[in-house]
Order: C-alpha cells, then sequence, then structure tokens
C-alpha cells in the first residue's frame, strides 16, 4: 500500500529531526574528542608562536611565482626526488615521450604500482599502490581531491595527459608539510596537475588511430593582465572500439571481435588564476560527459554484450593561497563534485542510476618559524550524499557522510637532514533517511619520516612510517543485500627505507638518478566479499602482509650538440600475500598483484626526427585469492614505439606524432578475460601558436 | 545406465587426481571409470571467470574427479572450457543437461561430458538460463526472459516455450504440472509462484517475496525456498498447493533443501552481523507427514554450506562448502548420520546430481 502525503511528510520531519539530533551528537561528540587534539595544536601553535617571537625570519623570500612551482609538477624525472618518502614525477615531455594519452597509462611506468586495465578504449583503469588497492590511493586534481564516495576508486583512464603538466605519486609520508590533510589520510597520493599558461597561447591537436578513433582538442591559454590568467581546455573523442582478439581456451582458442567497446567522450575545463606579490587564486571549472559501451569480461559461447553506462562529471573548485609574511603561509580550498552515473544492464532488465555529491573545503597553514623548524596545521572537511533513482533501489538507504580530517605537523630540517612528524585525526559520521547507518569513526594516525643527505647534494637516505585507515565505501555498506553496514574500517601500516641519488653535470651523462626503495607493511580487516547461498556479504576478513622493494633508474646523455638520449628503467618486488590467521591461502599472493613487474622507456632526440621506445612489464599474477595453475594469469609485454617531428610554421610550431602501441599485437590480459587491443597505430597532429 | 562404459582413458588419466587431501590414496589409477554407481557434481564457479565444472563422483571410493575448470570432464572430453556460471544440471535418457547463465547456453552431453549439443539461451535483450526439471520426456529450462524452454530429450531440441513470471528461477514437476519459482524483479521482492497445468496450459499464481532457486518433491508434493529480502523478512520454507493454487508455510527458514523418501533436510545459512560472517544452523530432518523435526547434523559440522543434495537410491547427503576465492569441499554422510568421505569440488558449487529414474 502506498503512503499518504501526509505520511511522507511526516517521514521527512522525523527524517529531519533525526538529522538534527544526529548532527548535535556530532558536534558534541566532536567537541569531546577533539579536546586532545586541540591541546595537541595548542602546544603546536606555542611552539610557533614563541618561534617566530624569537627567531628572524629565516624564511627566505618567496615570490608567488616560486609558490606557484611548487604547486606544479615541472620537468622532474621519475624518481628523482629527494623526498623523506618515495616520490615519482612524469612531466609533460616524459608523458609525451611514454606514448601515453591518459593518466592510467602513465601510471604503469611509476615503481609499486600495479594498475588494473580492463582493455579497449574506455576501459576502467584503476591503480593499487603496493597491493594497498585502489581504494588507498587519493587522486588530487590541480590540488584538490577527486573522491568516489560509492566505490572509492577513480578511473583515471578519464583523464586525458593533452593539457597536464605533469603527474606525480607519492607513497607514504613525505616530508612536504604543506599538504592537504586528505595527503596525510591516504597511504599514497596521485596529483594530477593541468597546466596553466605561462604566455598566450593556442593549441589545437587533431588525432586518429585504430579502432575508428578520432579525438580532437583544443587549448588556449591568455594572459589578461594585472596578474590574471586564463586557460580553456576542450576535447572530444569518439572511438568503434572494436578490435579482434584471440585468447587461449585450453586445447582450441576464443576468437572474436570486442563487441560494445565503443565510447564517445567530451571534455571541457576552464581555468583562471591570479597572481600577486604574495598571494594566488585559482578557480577551475571541469565538466566530462562520456557515452560507453561496457563489454564486459569475453565469456566462452556467448559473444553478446549490452550493458552501457553514462558518466556525467561537474566540479568546481576554488583554491586561494597567501603568504603574508616570510614565516607564514597559508591555503584554503573549496570544491563541489558531482557525478552522475547511469548502467544500463539489459541482459538483467535492469537500469541503475546514481548521483553522488561531495562538498570538500580544506585550509592548511605552514609556519616556517626557524630555518631549522617549521609547523603545520591543516583540515579538511567533506560531505558526501549518494542518491540512487532506479526503479528498485539497489541500496539500501540514502547515505549520507560527513568526514573531518585535522592534522598536525612539525618538520625539523637542518642543512643535509630533516625529520617530519605528524599526527591525523580522522572522523567520520553517517547519516541515511532510512535504512541502517554504519556507526561514527574516528582515529589518530601517526606518521613520521626522516631524510639524510651525507655529502650535501646528491645522496639522500630516507625512511618512513604511516598509519592509515580507510573508510568502508558506500557500496561496502549500502549495497542491497551484500552491503554491510557493521563493516569496520581497512587499516594499512607502511614501513619505507631507501635512497635516493641524483647526478647533474655538463658532460655526455647530463643527468643520472636512481632511487631504491624497500618497504613492509600490512593491511587489517581488508573488506571482501563472502559467499552466501542468496547473496554474497562484505566482511572484514582479510589481513595482508606487504613487502618488497621499488628500483628506478633515468639517465638523460648528451651525445652531441643536437642530440640527446634518454633511458628509464624500473624494476618492482613486491611480495603481497594473505595473512589472515586460519586461512585456507595464507601465504598465498593477493589477487591481481605481480610478484615481478617493471617498466623501461629510451628516447632519442635528433634535428631530424625524435624516435622511442617504451617497455611495459608484469610477472605472472592470480585472479583469485587461492594461488592455482588454473587461477595464473600470464605474464605480459606490452612493447610500444613511437617517432615524431617537429616543424616551424610562422610563428608557430607544427608536431606530427605516430605511435605504435603493442606492437607484437598480442591479447594479453591484465584482468583475466578482458583482452587488451593488439597491435594499433595512432597518428597525432598538434600546432602551437 | 547400468553399463560400463569405457572410453574415457582420456578423462582416467589426465583428471582423476582426486584432491580431498594429499593422499595418493585419492588418486584414481584405472584406465577407465565405472559409471554404473556414481553421480556427477556441477559447480556454478566465478563470475566472469568461465571457471564452471562438472565432476564425476564414485561412490564406491567416494572421491571425484577435478572440480578445476581446466581438468574436469567436460574440459578433458572437449578441450574447451565449459563456460560461464554453471546453475543447474539434470542427468535424464543417458544425457547430461547443464544450464550456464554467463555463457547463456544449455549443455547437452553424453554421460563421459563428451558435447553433443550446446543451443544458445540469448537474446539481444539478454536472458539467462537458470534451473531445470523434468518429466523424464522433456526437460523444463527457467530463463531470465520470462519462459520455461521446453527441451525434448527425442528430438534434441527446444520445441516450445511457456511464459511464466518474472525472473523464474527453480522449478518442479509434478504429475503433469510444473511449479515455477518466479523471483519477481531485480530488489523489488515481488515474486510469485507459478502453477502450470501442461495438459491445458491452465495456470494459477501464488504471490510470494523472494522464491529462489530451490523447489524440491516430497512424498508427492512440491516444496520450495522462499529467500525473503535478506533483511526483515526472512526466508522460508513452503508447501505448494497445486489443486488450490495456494501455499503454506512450514515455519521454519532455510538456504537450502534436498528431500528423501518422506523427509525434508535443510540447513539455514544466515548472514550474523554480531560475528562478522555466515553462520550456519543445523541440519535438520523434517518429516512432512509427521511434522516432525529432529537434528541430523549438528551445526558444528556445517561450515560455509554452499548446497545441499540427496542420493534418492541410499539417501547419501552430499553437502557442499564454500569459500571465497577458492576451490570447495564437499562431505558425505550416510542416513545414519555416520561420515562418508570428503574431497575437493569447484567453486561455488551447486550440488550433487543423480540419475532421474
Amino acid at each position: 500500500m502506498e503512503k499518504s502525503k501526509s505520511e511522507d511528510l511526516q517521514d521527512e520531519s522525523i527524517a529531519h529531526i533525526a538529522f538534527e539530533e544526529k548532527a548535535r551528537v556530532i558536534v558534541l561528540y566532536q567537541l569531546n574528542i577533539m579536546r586532545l587534539y586541540r591541546i595537541l595544536i595548542s602546544c603546536i601553535t606555542g611552539c610557533m608562536l614563541l618561534s617566530a617571537s624569537t627567531c628572524k625570519a629565516f624564511l627566505q623570500v618567496d615570490t608567488i611565482h616560486s609558490m606557484l612551482d611548487t604547486l606544479i609538477v615541472s620537468g622532474v624525472r621519475i624518481g628523482a626526488t629527494h623526498s623523506a618518502a618515495p616520490s615519482q614525477q612524469i612531466d609533460a615531455d616524459e608523458l609525451r615521450r611514454l606514448g601515453v594519452t591518459n593518466v592510467g597509462d602513465a601510471m604503469k611506468f611509476m615503481s609499486g604500482v600495479t594498475v588494473k586495465d580492463y582493455g579497449g578504449v574506455g576501459g576502467l583503469k584503476t591503480v593499487s599502490v603496493r597491493g594497498m588497492g585502489a581504494q588507498h590511493t587519493a587522486v588530487f586534481y590541480d590540488g584538490v581531491a577527486i573522491g568516489d564516495c560509492q566505490s572509492g576508486q577513480v578511473d583515471l583512464g578519464r583523464f586525458s595527459t593533452d593539457n597536464l603538466e605533469g603527474v606525480q605519486l607519492t607513497i607514504g609520508q613525505g616530508n612536504d608539510i604543506y599538504r592537504p590533510a586528505r595527503v596525510l589520510a591516504s597511504a599514497a597520493t596521485l596529483f594530477v596537475e593541468t597546466a596553466m599558461p605561462r604566455s598566450n597561447n593556442l593549441n589545437v591537436s587533431l588525432c586518429t588511430g585504430s579502432f575508428n578513433t578520432y579525438q580532437a582538442a583544443i587549448q588556449c591559454g591568455r594572459l589578461l593582465g594585472k596578474g590574471w590568467r586564463m586557460s580553456l581546455f576542450t576535447d572530444y573523442m569518439t572511438s568503434g572500439g572494436k578490435y579482434n582478439f584471440d585468447i587461449e581456451n585450453l586445447r582450441s582458442s576464443i576468437k572474436g571481435k570486442r563487441l560494445n567497446s565503443d565510447i564517445e567522450a567530451m571534455r571541457a575545463e576552464t581555468s583562471f588564476s591570479w597572481s600577486g606579490k604574495r598571494s594566488l587564486f585559482r578557480a577551475k571549472l571541469y565538466a566530462y560527459n562520456s557515452s560507453q559501451g561496457v563489454p564486459g569480461a569475453v565469456i566462452v559461447d556467448n559473444p553478446l554484450s549490452s550493458e552501457r553506462l553514462l558518466t556525467r562529471n561537474l566540479f568546481g573548485q576554488l583554491f586561494y593561497e597567501l603568504q603574508p609574511n616570510n614565516i607564514i603561509r597559508m591555503k584554503a580550498a573549496l570544491k563541489h563534485n558531482y557525478v552522475y552515473n547511469r548502467n544500463k544492464q539489459p541482459a538483467i532488465h535492469n537500469c541503475n542510476r546514481y548521483r553522488q555529491h561531495e562538498t570538500d573545503f580544506s585550509y592548511t597553514i605552514a609556519m616556517y618559524a626557524a630555518e631549522w623548524l617549521s609547523f603545520a596545521i591543516s583540515e579538511e572537511a567533506f560531505y558526501n550524499t549518494l542518491r540512487t533513482s532506479n526503479r528498485h533501489n539497489t541500496m539500501s538507504s540514502s547515505p549520507e557522510r560527513l568526514t573531518i580530517l585535522s592534522a598536525a605537523s612539525m618538520q625539523l630540517s637542518l642543512s643535509n637532514f630533516s625529520a617530519t612528524a605528524s599526527l591525523l585525526y580522522s572522523y567520520a559520521s553517517e547519516w541515511s533517511n532510512s535504512g541502517e547507518v554504519a556507526p561514527d569513526r574516528s582515529r589518530f594516525s601517526p606518521s613520521i619520516a626522516v631524510a639524510f643527505s651525507p655529502f650535501g647534494k646528491g645522496m639522500t637516505l630516507r625512511a618512513s612510517y604511516k598509519d592509515i585507515f580507510r573508510m568502508p565505501t558506500f557500496n561496502d555498506l549500502y549495497y542491497r543485500e551484500s552491503g554491510n553496514y557493521k563493516l569496520r574500517p581497512e587499516k594499512s601500516r607502511m614501513f619505507n627505507a631507501g635512497l635516493s641519488y641524483s647526478y647533474t653535470s655538463n658532460s655526455i651523462l647530463k643527468e643520472m638518478n636512481i632511487a631504491m626503495d624497500a618497504y613492509y607493511g600490512a593491511v587489517k580487516d581488508k573488506i571482501v566479499a563472502v559467499p552466501g547461498i542468496f547473496v554474497w556479504k562484505m566482511s572484514n576478513v582479510n589481513d595482508v602482509r606487504l613487502s618488497g622493494f621499488d628500483t628506478n633508474l633515468s639517465s638523460a646523455f648528451a651525445v652531441n650538440d643536437k642530440c640527446d638520449f634518454k633511458i628509464s628503467a624500473a624494476y618492482n618486488y613486491m611480495y603481497a600475500v594473505d595473512d589472515t590467521e586460519g586461512s585456507l591461502f595464507k601465504g598465498h599472493q593477493i589477487i591481481y598483484t605481480p610478484r615481478h613487474s617493471g617498466s623501461f622507456a629510451a628516447s632519442l632526440y635528433t634535428p631530424l626526427l625524435d624516435i622511442g621506445y617504451s617497455l611495459v612489464w608484469s610477472g605472472d599474477r592470480y585472479r583469485l585469492a587461492q594461488n592455482i595453475p588454473s587461477t595464473r594469469v600470464d605474464a605480459y609485454y606490452d612493447h610500444s614505439m613511437w617517432v615524431s617531428h617537429d616543424w616551424n610554421v610562422g610563428r608557430g610550431v607544427l608536431s606530427a606524432k605516430i605511435d605504435a602501441m603493442n606492437i607484437l599485437g598480442t591479447n594479453y590480459e591484465i584482468i583475466r578475460y578482458y583482452p587488451m587491443a593488439g597491435r594499433s597505430l595512432h597518428l597525432s597532429l598538434m600546432l602551437k601558436l | 545406465m547400468k553399463k560400463r562404459l569405457s572410453g574415457l582413458l582420456l578423462l582416467a588419466t589426465i583428471t582423476f587426481i582426486v584432491s580431498c587431501d594429499s593422499d595418493s590414496d585419492n588418486t584414481f589409477n584405472g584406465g577407465y571409470v565405472t559409471l554404473n554407481s556414481g553421480c556427477y557434481i556441477v559447480n556454478t564457479g566465478n563470475w566472469e571467470g568461465n571457471d564452471a565444472s562438472i565432476q564425476y563422483c564414485d561412490f564406491e571410493k567416494m572421491l571425484a574427479t577435478s572440480g578445476d575448470a581446466e581438468s574436469n570432464i567436460f574440459a578433458v572430453q572437449n578441450g574447451t572450457l565449459l563456460g560461464d556460471l554453471a546453475q543447474d544440471m539434470l542427468w535424464v535418457n543417458d544425457k547430461l543437461f547443464v544450464t550456464l547463465s554467463g555463457s547463456q547456453k544449455l549443455e547437452v552431453l553424453d554421460e563421459t561430458g563428451k558435447r553433443l549439443r550446446a543451443p544458445h539461451m540469448y537474446t539481444q535483450e539478454g536472458a539467462s538460463p537458470r534451473m531445470m526439471a523434468t518429466d523424464g520426456d522433456y526437460v523444463y529450462v527457467t530463463n531470465y526472459d520470462g519462459n520455461v524452454y521446453v527441451y525434448d530429450t527425442d528430438r534434441a531440441d527446444f520445441v516450445k516455450k511457456i511464459a511464466v513470471g518474472t525472473r523464474p528461477e527453480g522449478i518442479s514437476y509434478l504429475d503433469g504440472y510444473l511449479v515455477v519459482n518466479n523471483s519477481g524483479d531485480l530488489y523489488a521482492y515481488n515474486g510469485t509462484i507459478s502453477i502450470i497445468e501442461l495438459a491445458t496450459g491452465n495456470s494459477k499464481s501464488i504471490e510470494l517475496v523472494n522464491p529462489y532457486t530451490t523447489s524440491v518433491v516430497c512424498n508427492g508434493e512440491v516444496y520450495i525456498i522462499d529467500s525473503g529480502n535478506y533483511y526483515d523478512i526472512p526466508s522460508m520454507v513452503y508447501r505448494i498447493s497445486l489443486q488450490d493454487g495456494t501455499c503454506a508455510s512450514l515455519g521454519f527458514a532455510a538456504s537450502a533443501l534436498a528431500t528423501y523418501e518422506n523427509t525434508l533436510y535443510y540447513v539455514n545459512n544466515a548472514w550474523d552481523y554480531e560475528l562478522n560472517g555466515y553462520v550456519s544452523s543445523p541440519l535438520y530432518a523434517y518429516d512432512v507427514v509427521t511434522g516432525e523435526k529432529t537434528e541430523f547434523l549438528s551445526a558444528e559440522k556445517m561450515k560455509n554450506v554452499n548446497s545441499l543434495s540427496i542420493n534418492p537410491d541410499n539417501g547419501d547427503i552430499f553437502v557442499g562448502y564454500a569459500e571465497y576465492g577458492v576451490l570447495g569441499t564437499m562431505e558425505v554422510f550416510s542416513i545414519n548420520t555416520s561420515f562418508k568421505g570428503v574431497f575437493d569440488v569447484g567453486y561455488y558449487t551447486a550440488g550433487a546430481r543423480f540419475e532421474y529414474k
């Protein structure tokens, strides 16, 4: 029987009262639990003031332009930092050199990273750093977190590399304390930074490639005067996505054409920035719309695929940074992110629609009290909602979550030594107008990092420890039938020790960077689905033990005055095994995590042509928790080559590039039964004015 | 099917590594296997894993062939994977019928596992063959397109389809009637039972919540499990009256149900939020004539029960267990509760299947 309107109103008012009551409880709880934190903050603030009053301003005067430079990743080679934590950057030139078109593909060249790639032009691409799972990596787009409260993972294939300044991945706790609190709250952080113009420019690019792929992009940058700059970027991409595959099926094979893998996507983003002598303002609006097929796995004897996915993403963000004097530096950001997904599944007569909203506010204040001492506090609050509007609600409730992150950090920095300590307080509260909700959660998470350069510049020894937990996603908690609102957060701990070495000279060997890191960690209460006869249920049943090491090398050679040669290589060993007491498969490598993996890239730059080669390699993996021959997924190698040339055209430069990807043409599988496209060609033209 | 079959040399030499533990006794060493005393086991496999499998269990040794997707009897006989998500299996007229909802097909095999036919059951709109019943001449297959497909075992083809309710699942044949569990719209819990008189095509409908895959015939009546809504409506066992078109609750919850003579054997495996896991009830025996309920096996012996099957000839009870991401196991108990054997099975076993007589 349908409810009357008055009953609905009554329900609403009850829900409203419940919400207000909940909010009051949250505030009171916060007041109590924050007391300890405030004592800590007070101590730090006291130290800051004392130091500030007694010390001269040791901080070198920063211009706002150098501040901007710290916000973007520019020209840094893979593994070439002196951070207290492994930090890898790929700048715009490197991205081009590697022949990648989206951030997901770029991540395959980073150490300690496993990319789950479901293949195809629009296939989902997520990253798992050191076996911890995609939900443990926070993704920041132009400094503001891109969250996904429903699944906890971000599709990195959605972010084109065309307009990027670079990407940076930091694993664990670095020695940069001037970061948003969400950086401290994640086991790994990926920064994706778009380019802001340094002069008036106009870039137009056209691409075409295999599988009926066409792409066009326009980027326009303008200096508007009085410190204002504007950037507009839009691109459109369409691909039929059909490619032949041939994968093993015992004594025969499954041959066919990948169907329902078309995609049409459009993206537009505009950014404004203003930089004064001591302050910086940025505003950004981003819109993305895509419609694509979801081909699913290759299924024996069933070629049909009909699932469709529509994605709309709109976000806007404001960022302000101020350096009022040589001691204080502060920044704040406000963002709202909206994501709409419509997932049609004709095979089971179902259509799911999901709407997510996230409003996020953060601020960070750093005080450089002395040349050797600095402090920072950062707080971030974000509010998430998830609604479904399908015929039969696939979520058992309409969840909302408020998360508050508060962090205090301190850094000692001597000429060749730095030590950083942080304490993060996380608090999350949820409510809903129907159904059960998860209880409130809070936790203090410490982290510490030290870096030592025994010979001044050049070599740095480092060690760090980070303790983090991640909240279950809304799917984990509230997906109808399988969701479990009593899930505990996943907890992870990671120790890292390593060294980095960099060398630059004017000789033939212009530059060399080496980084080696070993790590040990654990994930407790890992969330997995437990099978039942009727339904599977999400549960905290697994513990995972992690250890391994990552190595990186990159070098640049000046062959002669006009020719440069660059190489980079990475090798990773990852022992990531189930460590659950009483588990039937304790000691087995966790799913889709290769024990050995690596990459290699080489490029030669000559006046005639630029030419490059890259290899991504992964050892055997297992598709299920039980490591037996039939669950093993074979190793794969992806070789690609590119050639390009630039011509001066009037005041501009015309670049032509041909990429030959997966030149061996194998339909290797990163995810079992999701064959990658075979050999493909990609031709791109770009005019820079 | 009382003949001794040979010609399973390949099957025997390659696949008969049986695996309840590492004892060498668990390996079949003969050059062939006898099929005059055994049953089949069908394993659903993982979603998008193409790792459904079929095993043969020898009653004498109480051991089974490999449940692995790459070395089960279908794979060995045909050199190809069985497919994705085996839901049900029947053994009728010297043939095996297997429904695969992921591969959207009906596999028709001979008793050695060799493929005879594999008719597709998909349309552009999608379909999903689920459970089966038989009267000895026809095999009735429920399909998510809202129909029961009728396969003539003599003509070796589908001969007609019968419209039933939304997303039909479990099905039973009894005395010229089909009783079909229609699970209803996704997450709507608006399931129904369709009772169809085959001779006339007349049908009756009973409203329930979520009648799912289980439908059995016991003592001349049909019993089904309604799964409830997994939240505040618990699962429930119902007796279906063919003549009246009504159902009656037996007053107990179950997740798996099997029958032998006048007795229903059932276990309830329900999620316990406090313990953060599935918890099984004891295995109960319920006499449908007297209404008497007794504990057959204690709850300690029931782990994560995924299937329950009973040999109609002697009452041996086959209990299948499943864990996440790992091959399952199956234990066998005699009708007097004594333990008879344990062996490995494939992923998420749907249970043992015995010859239709």
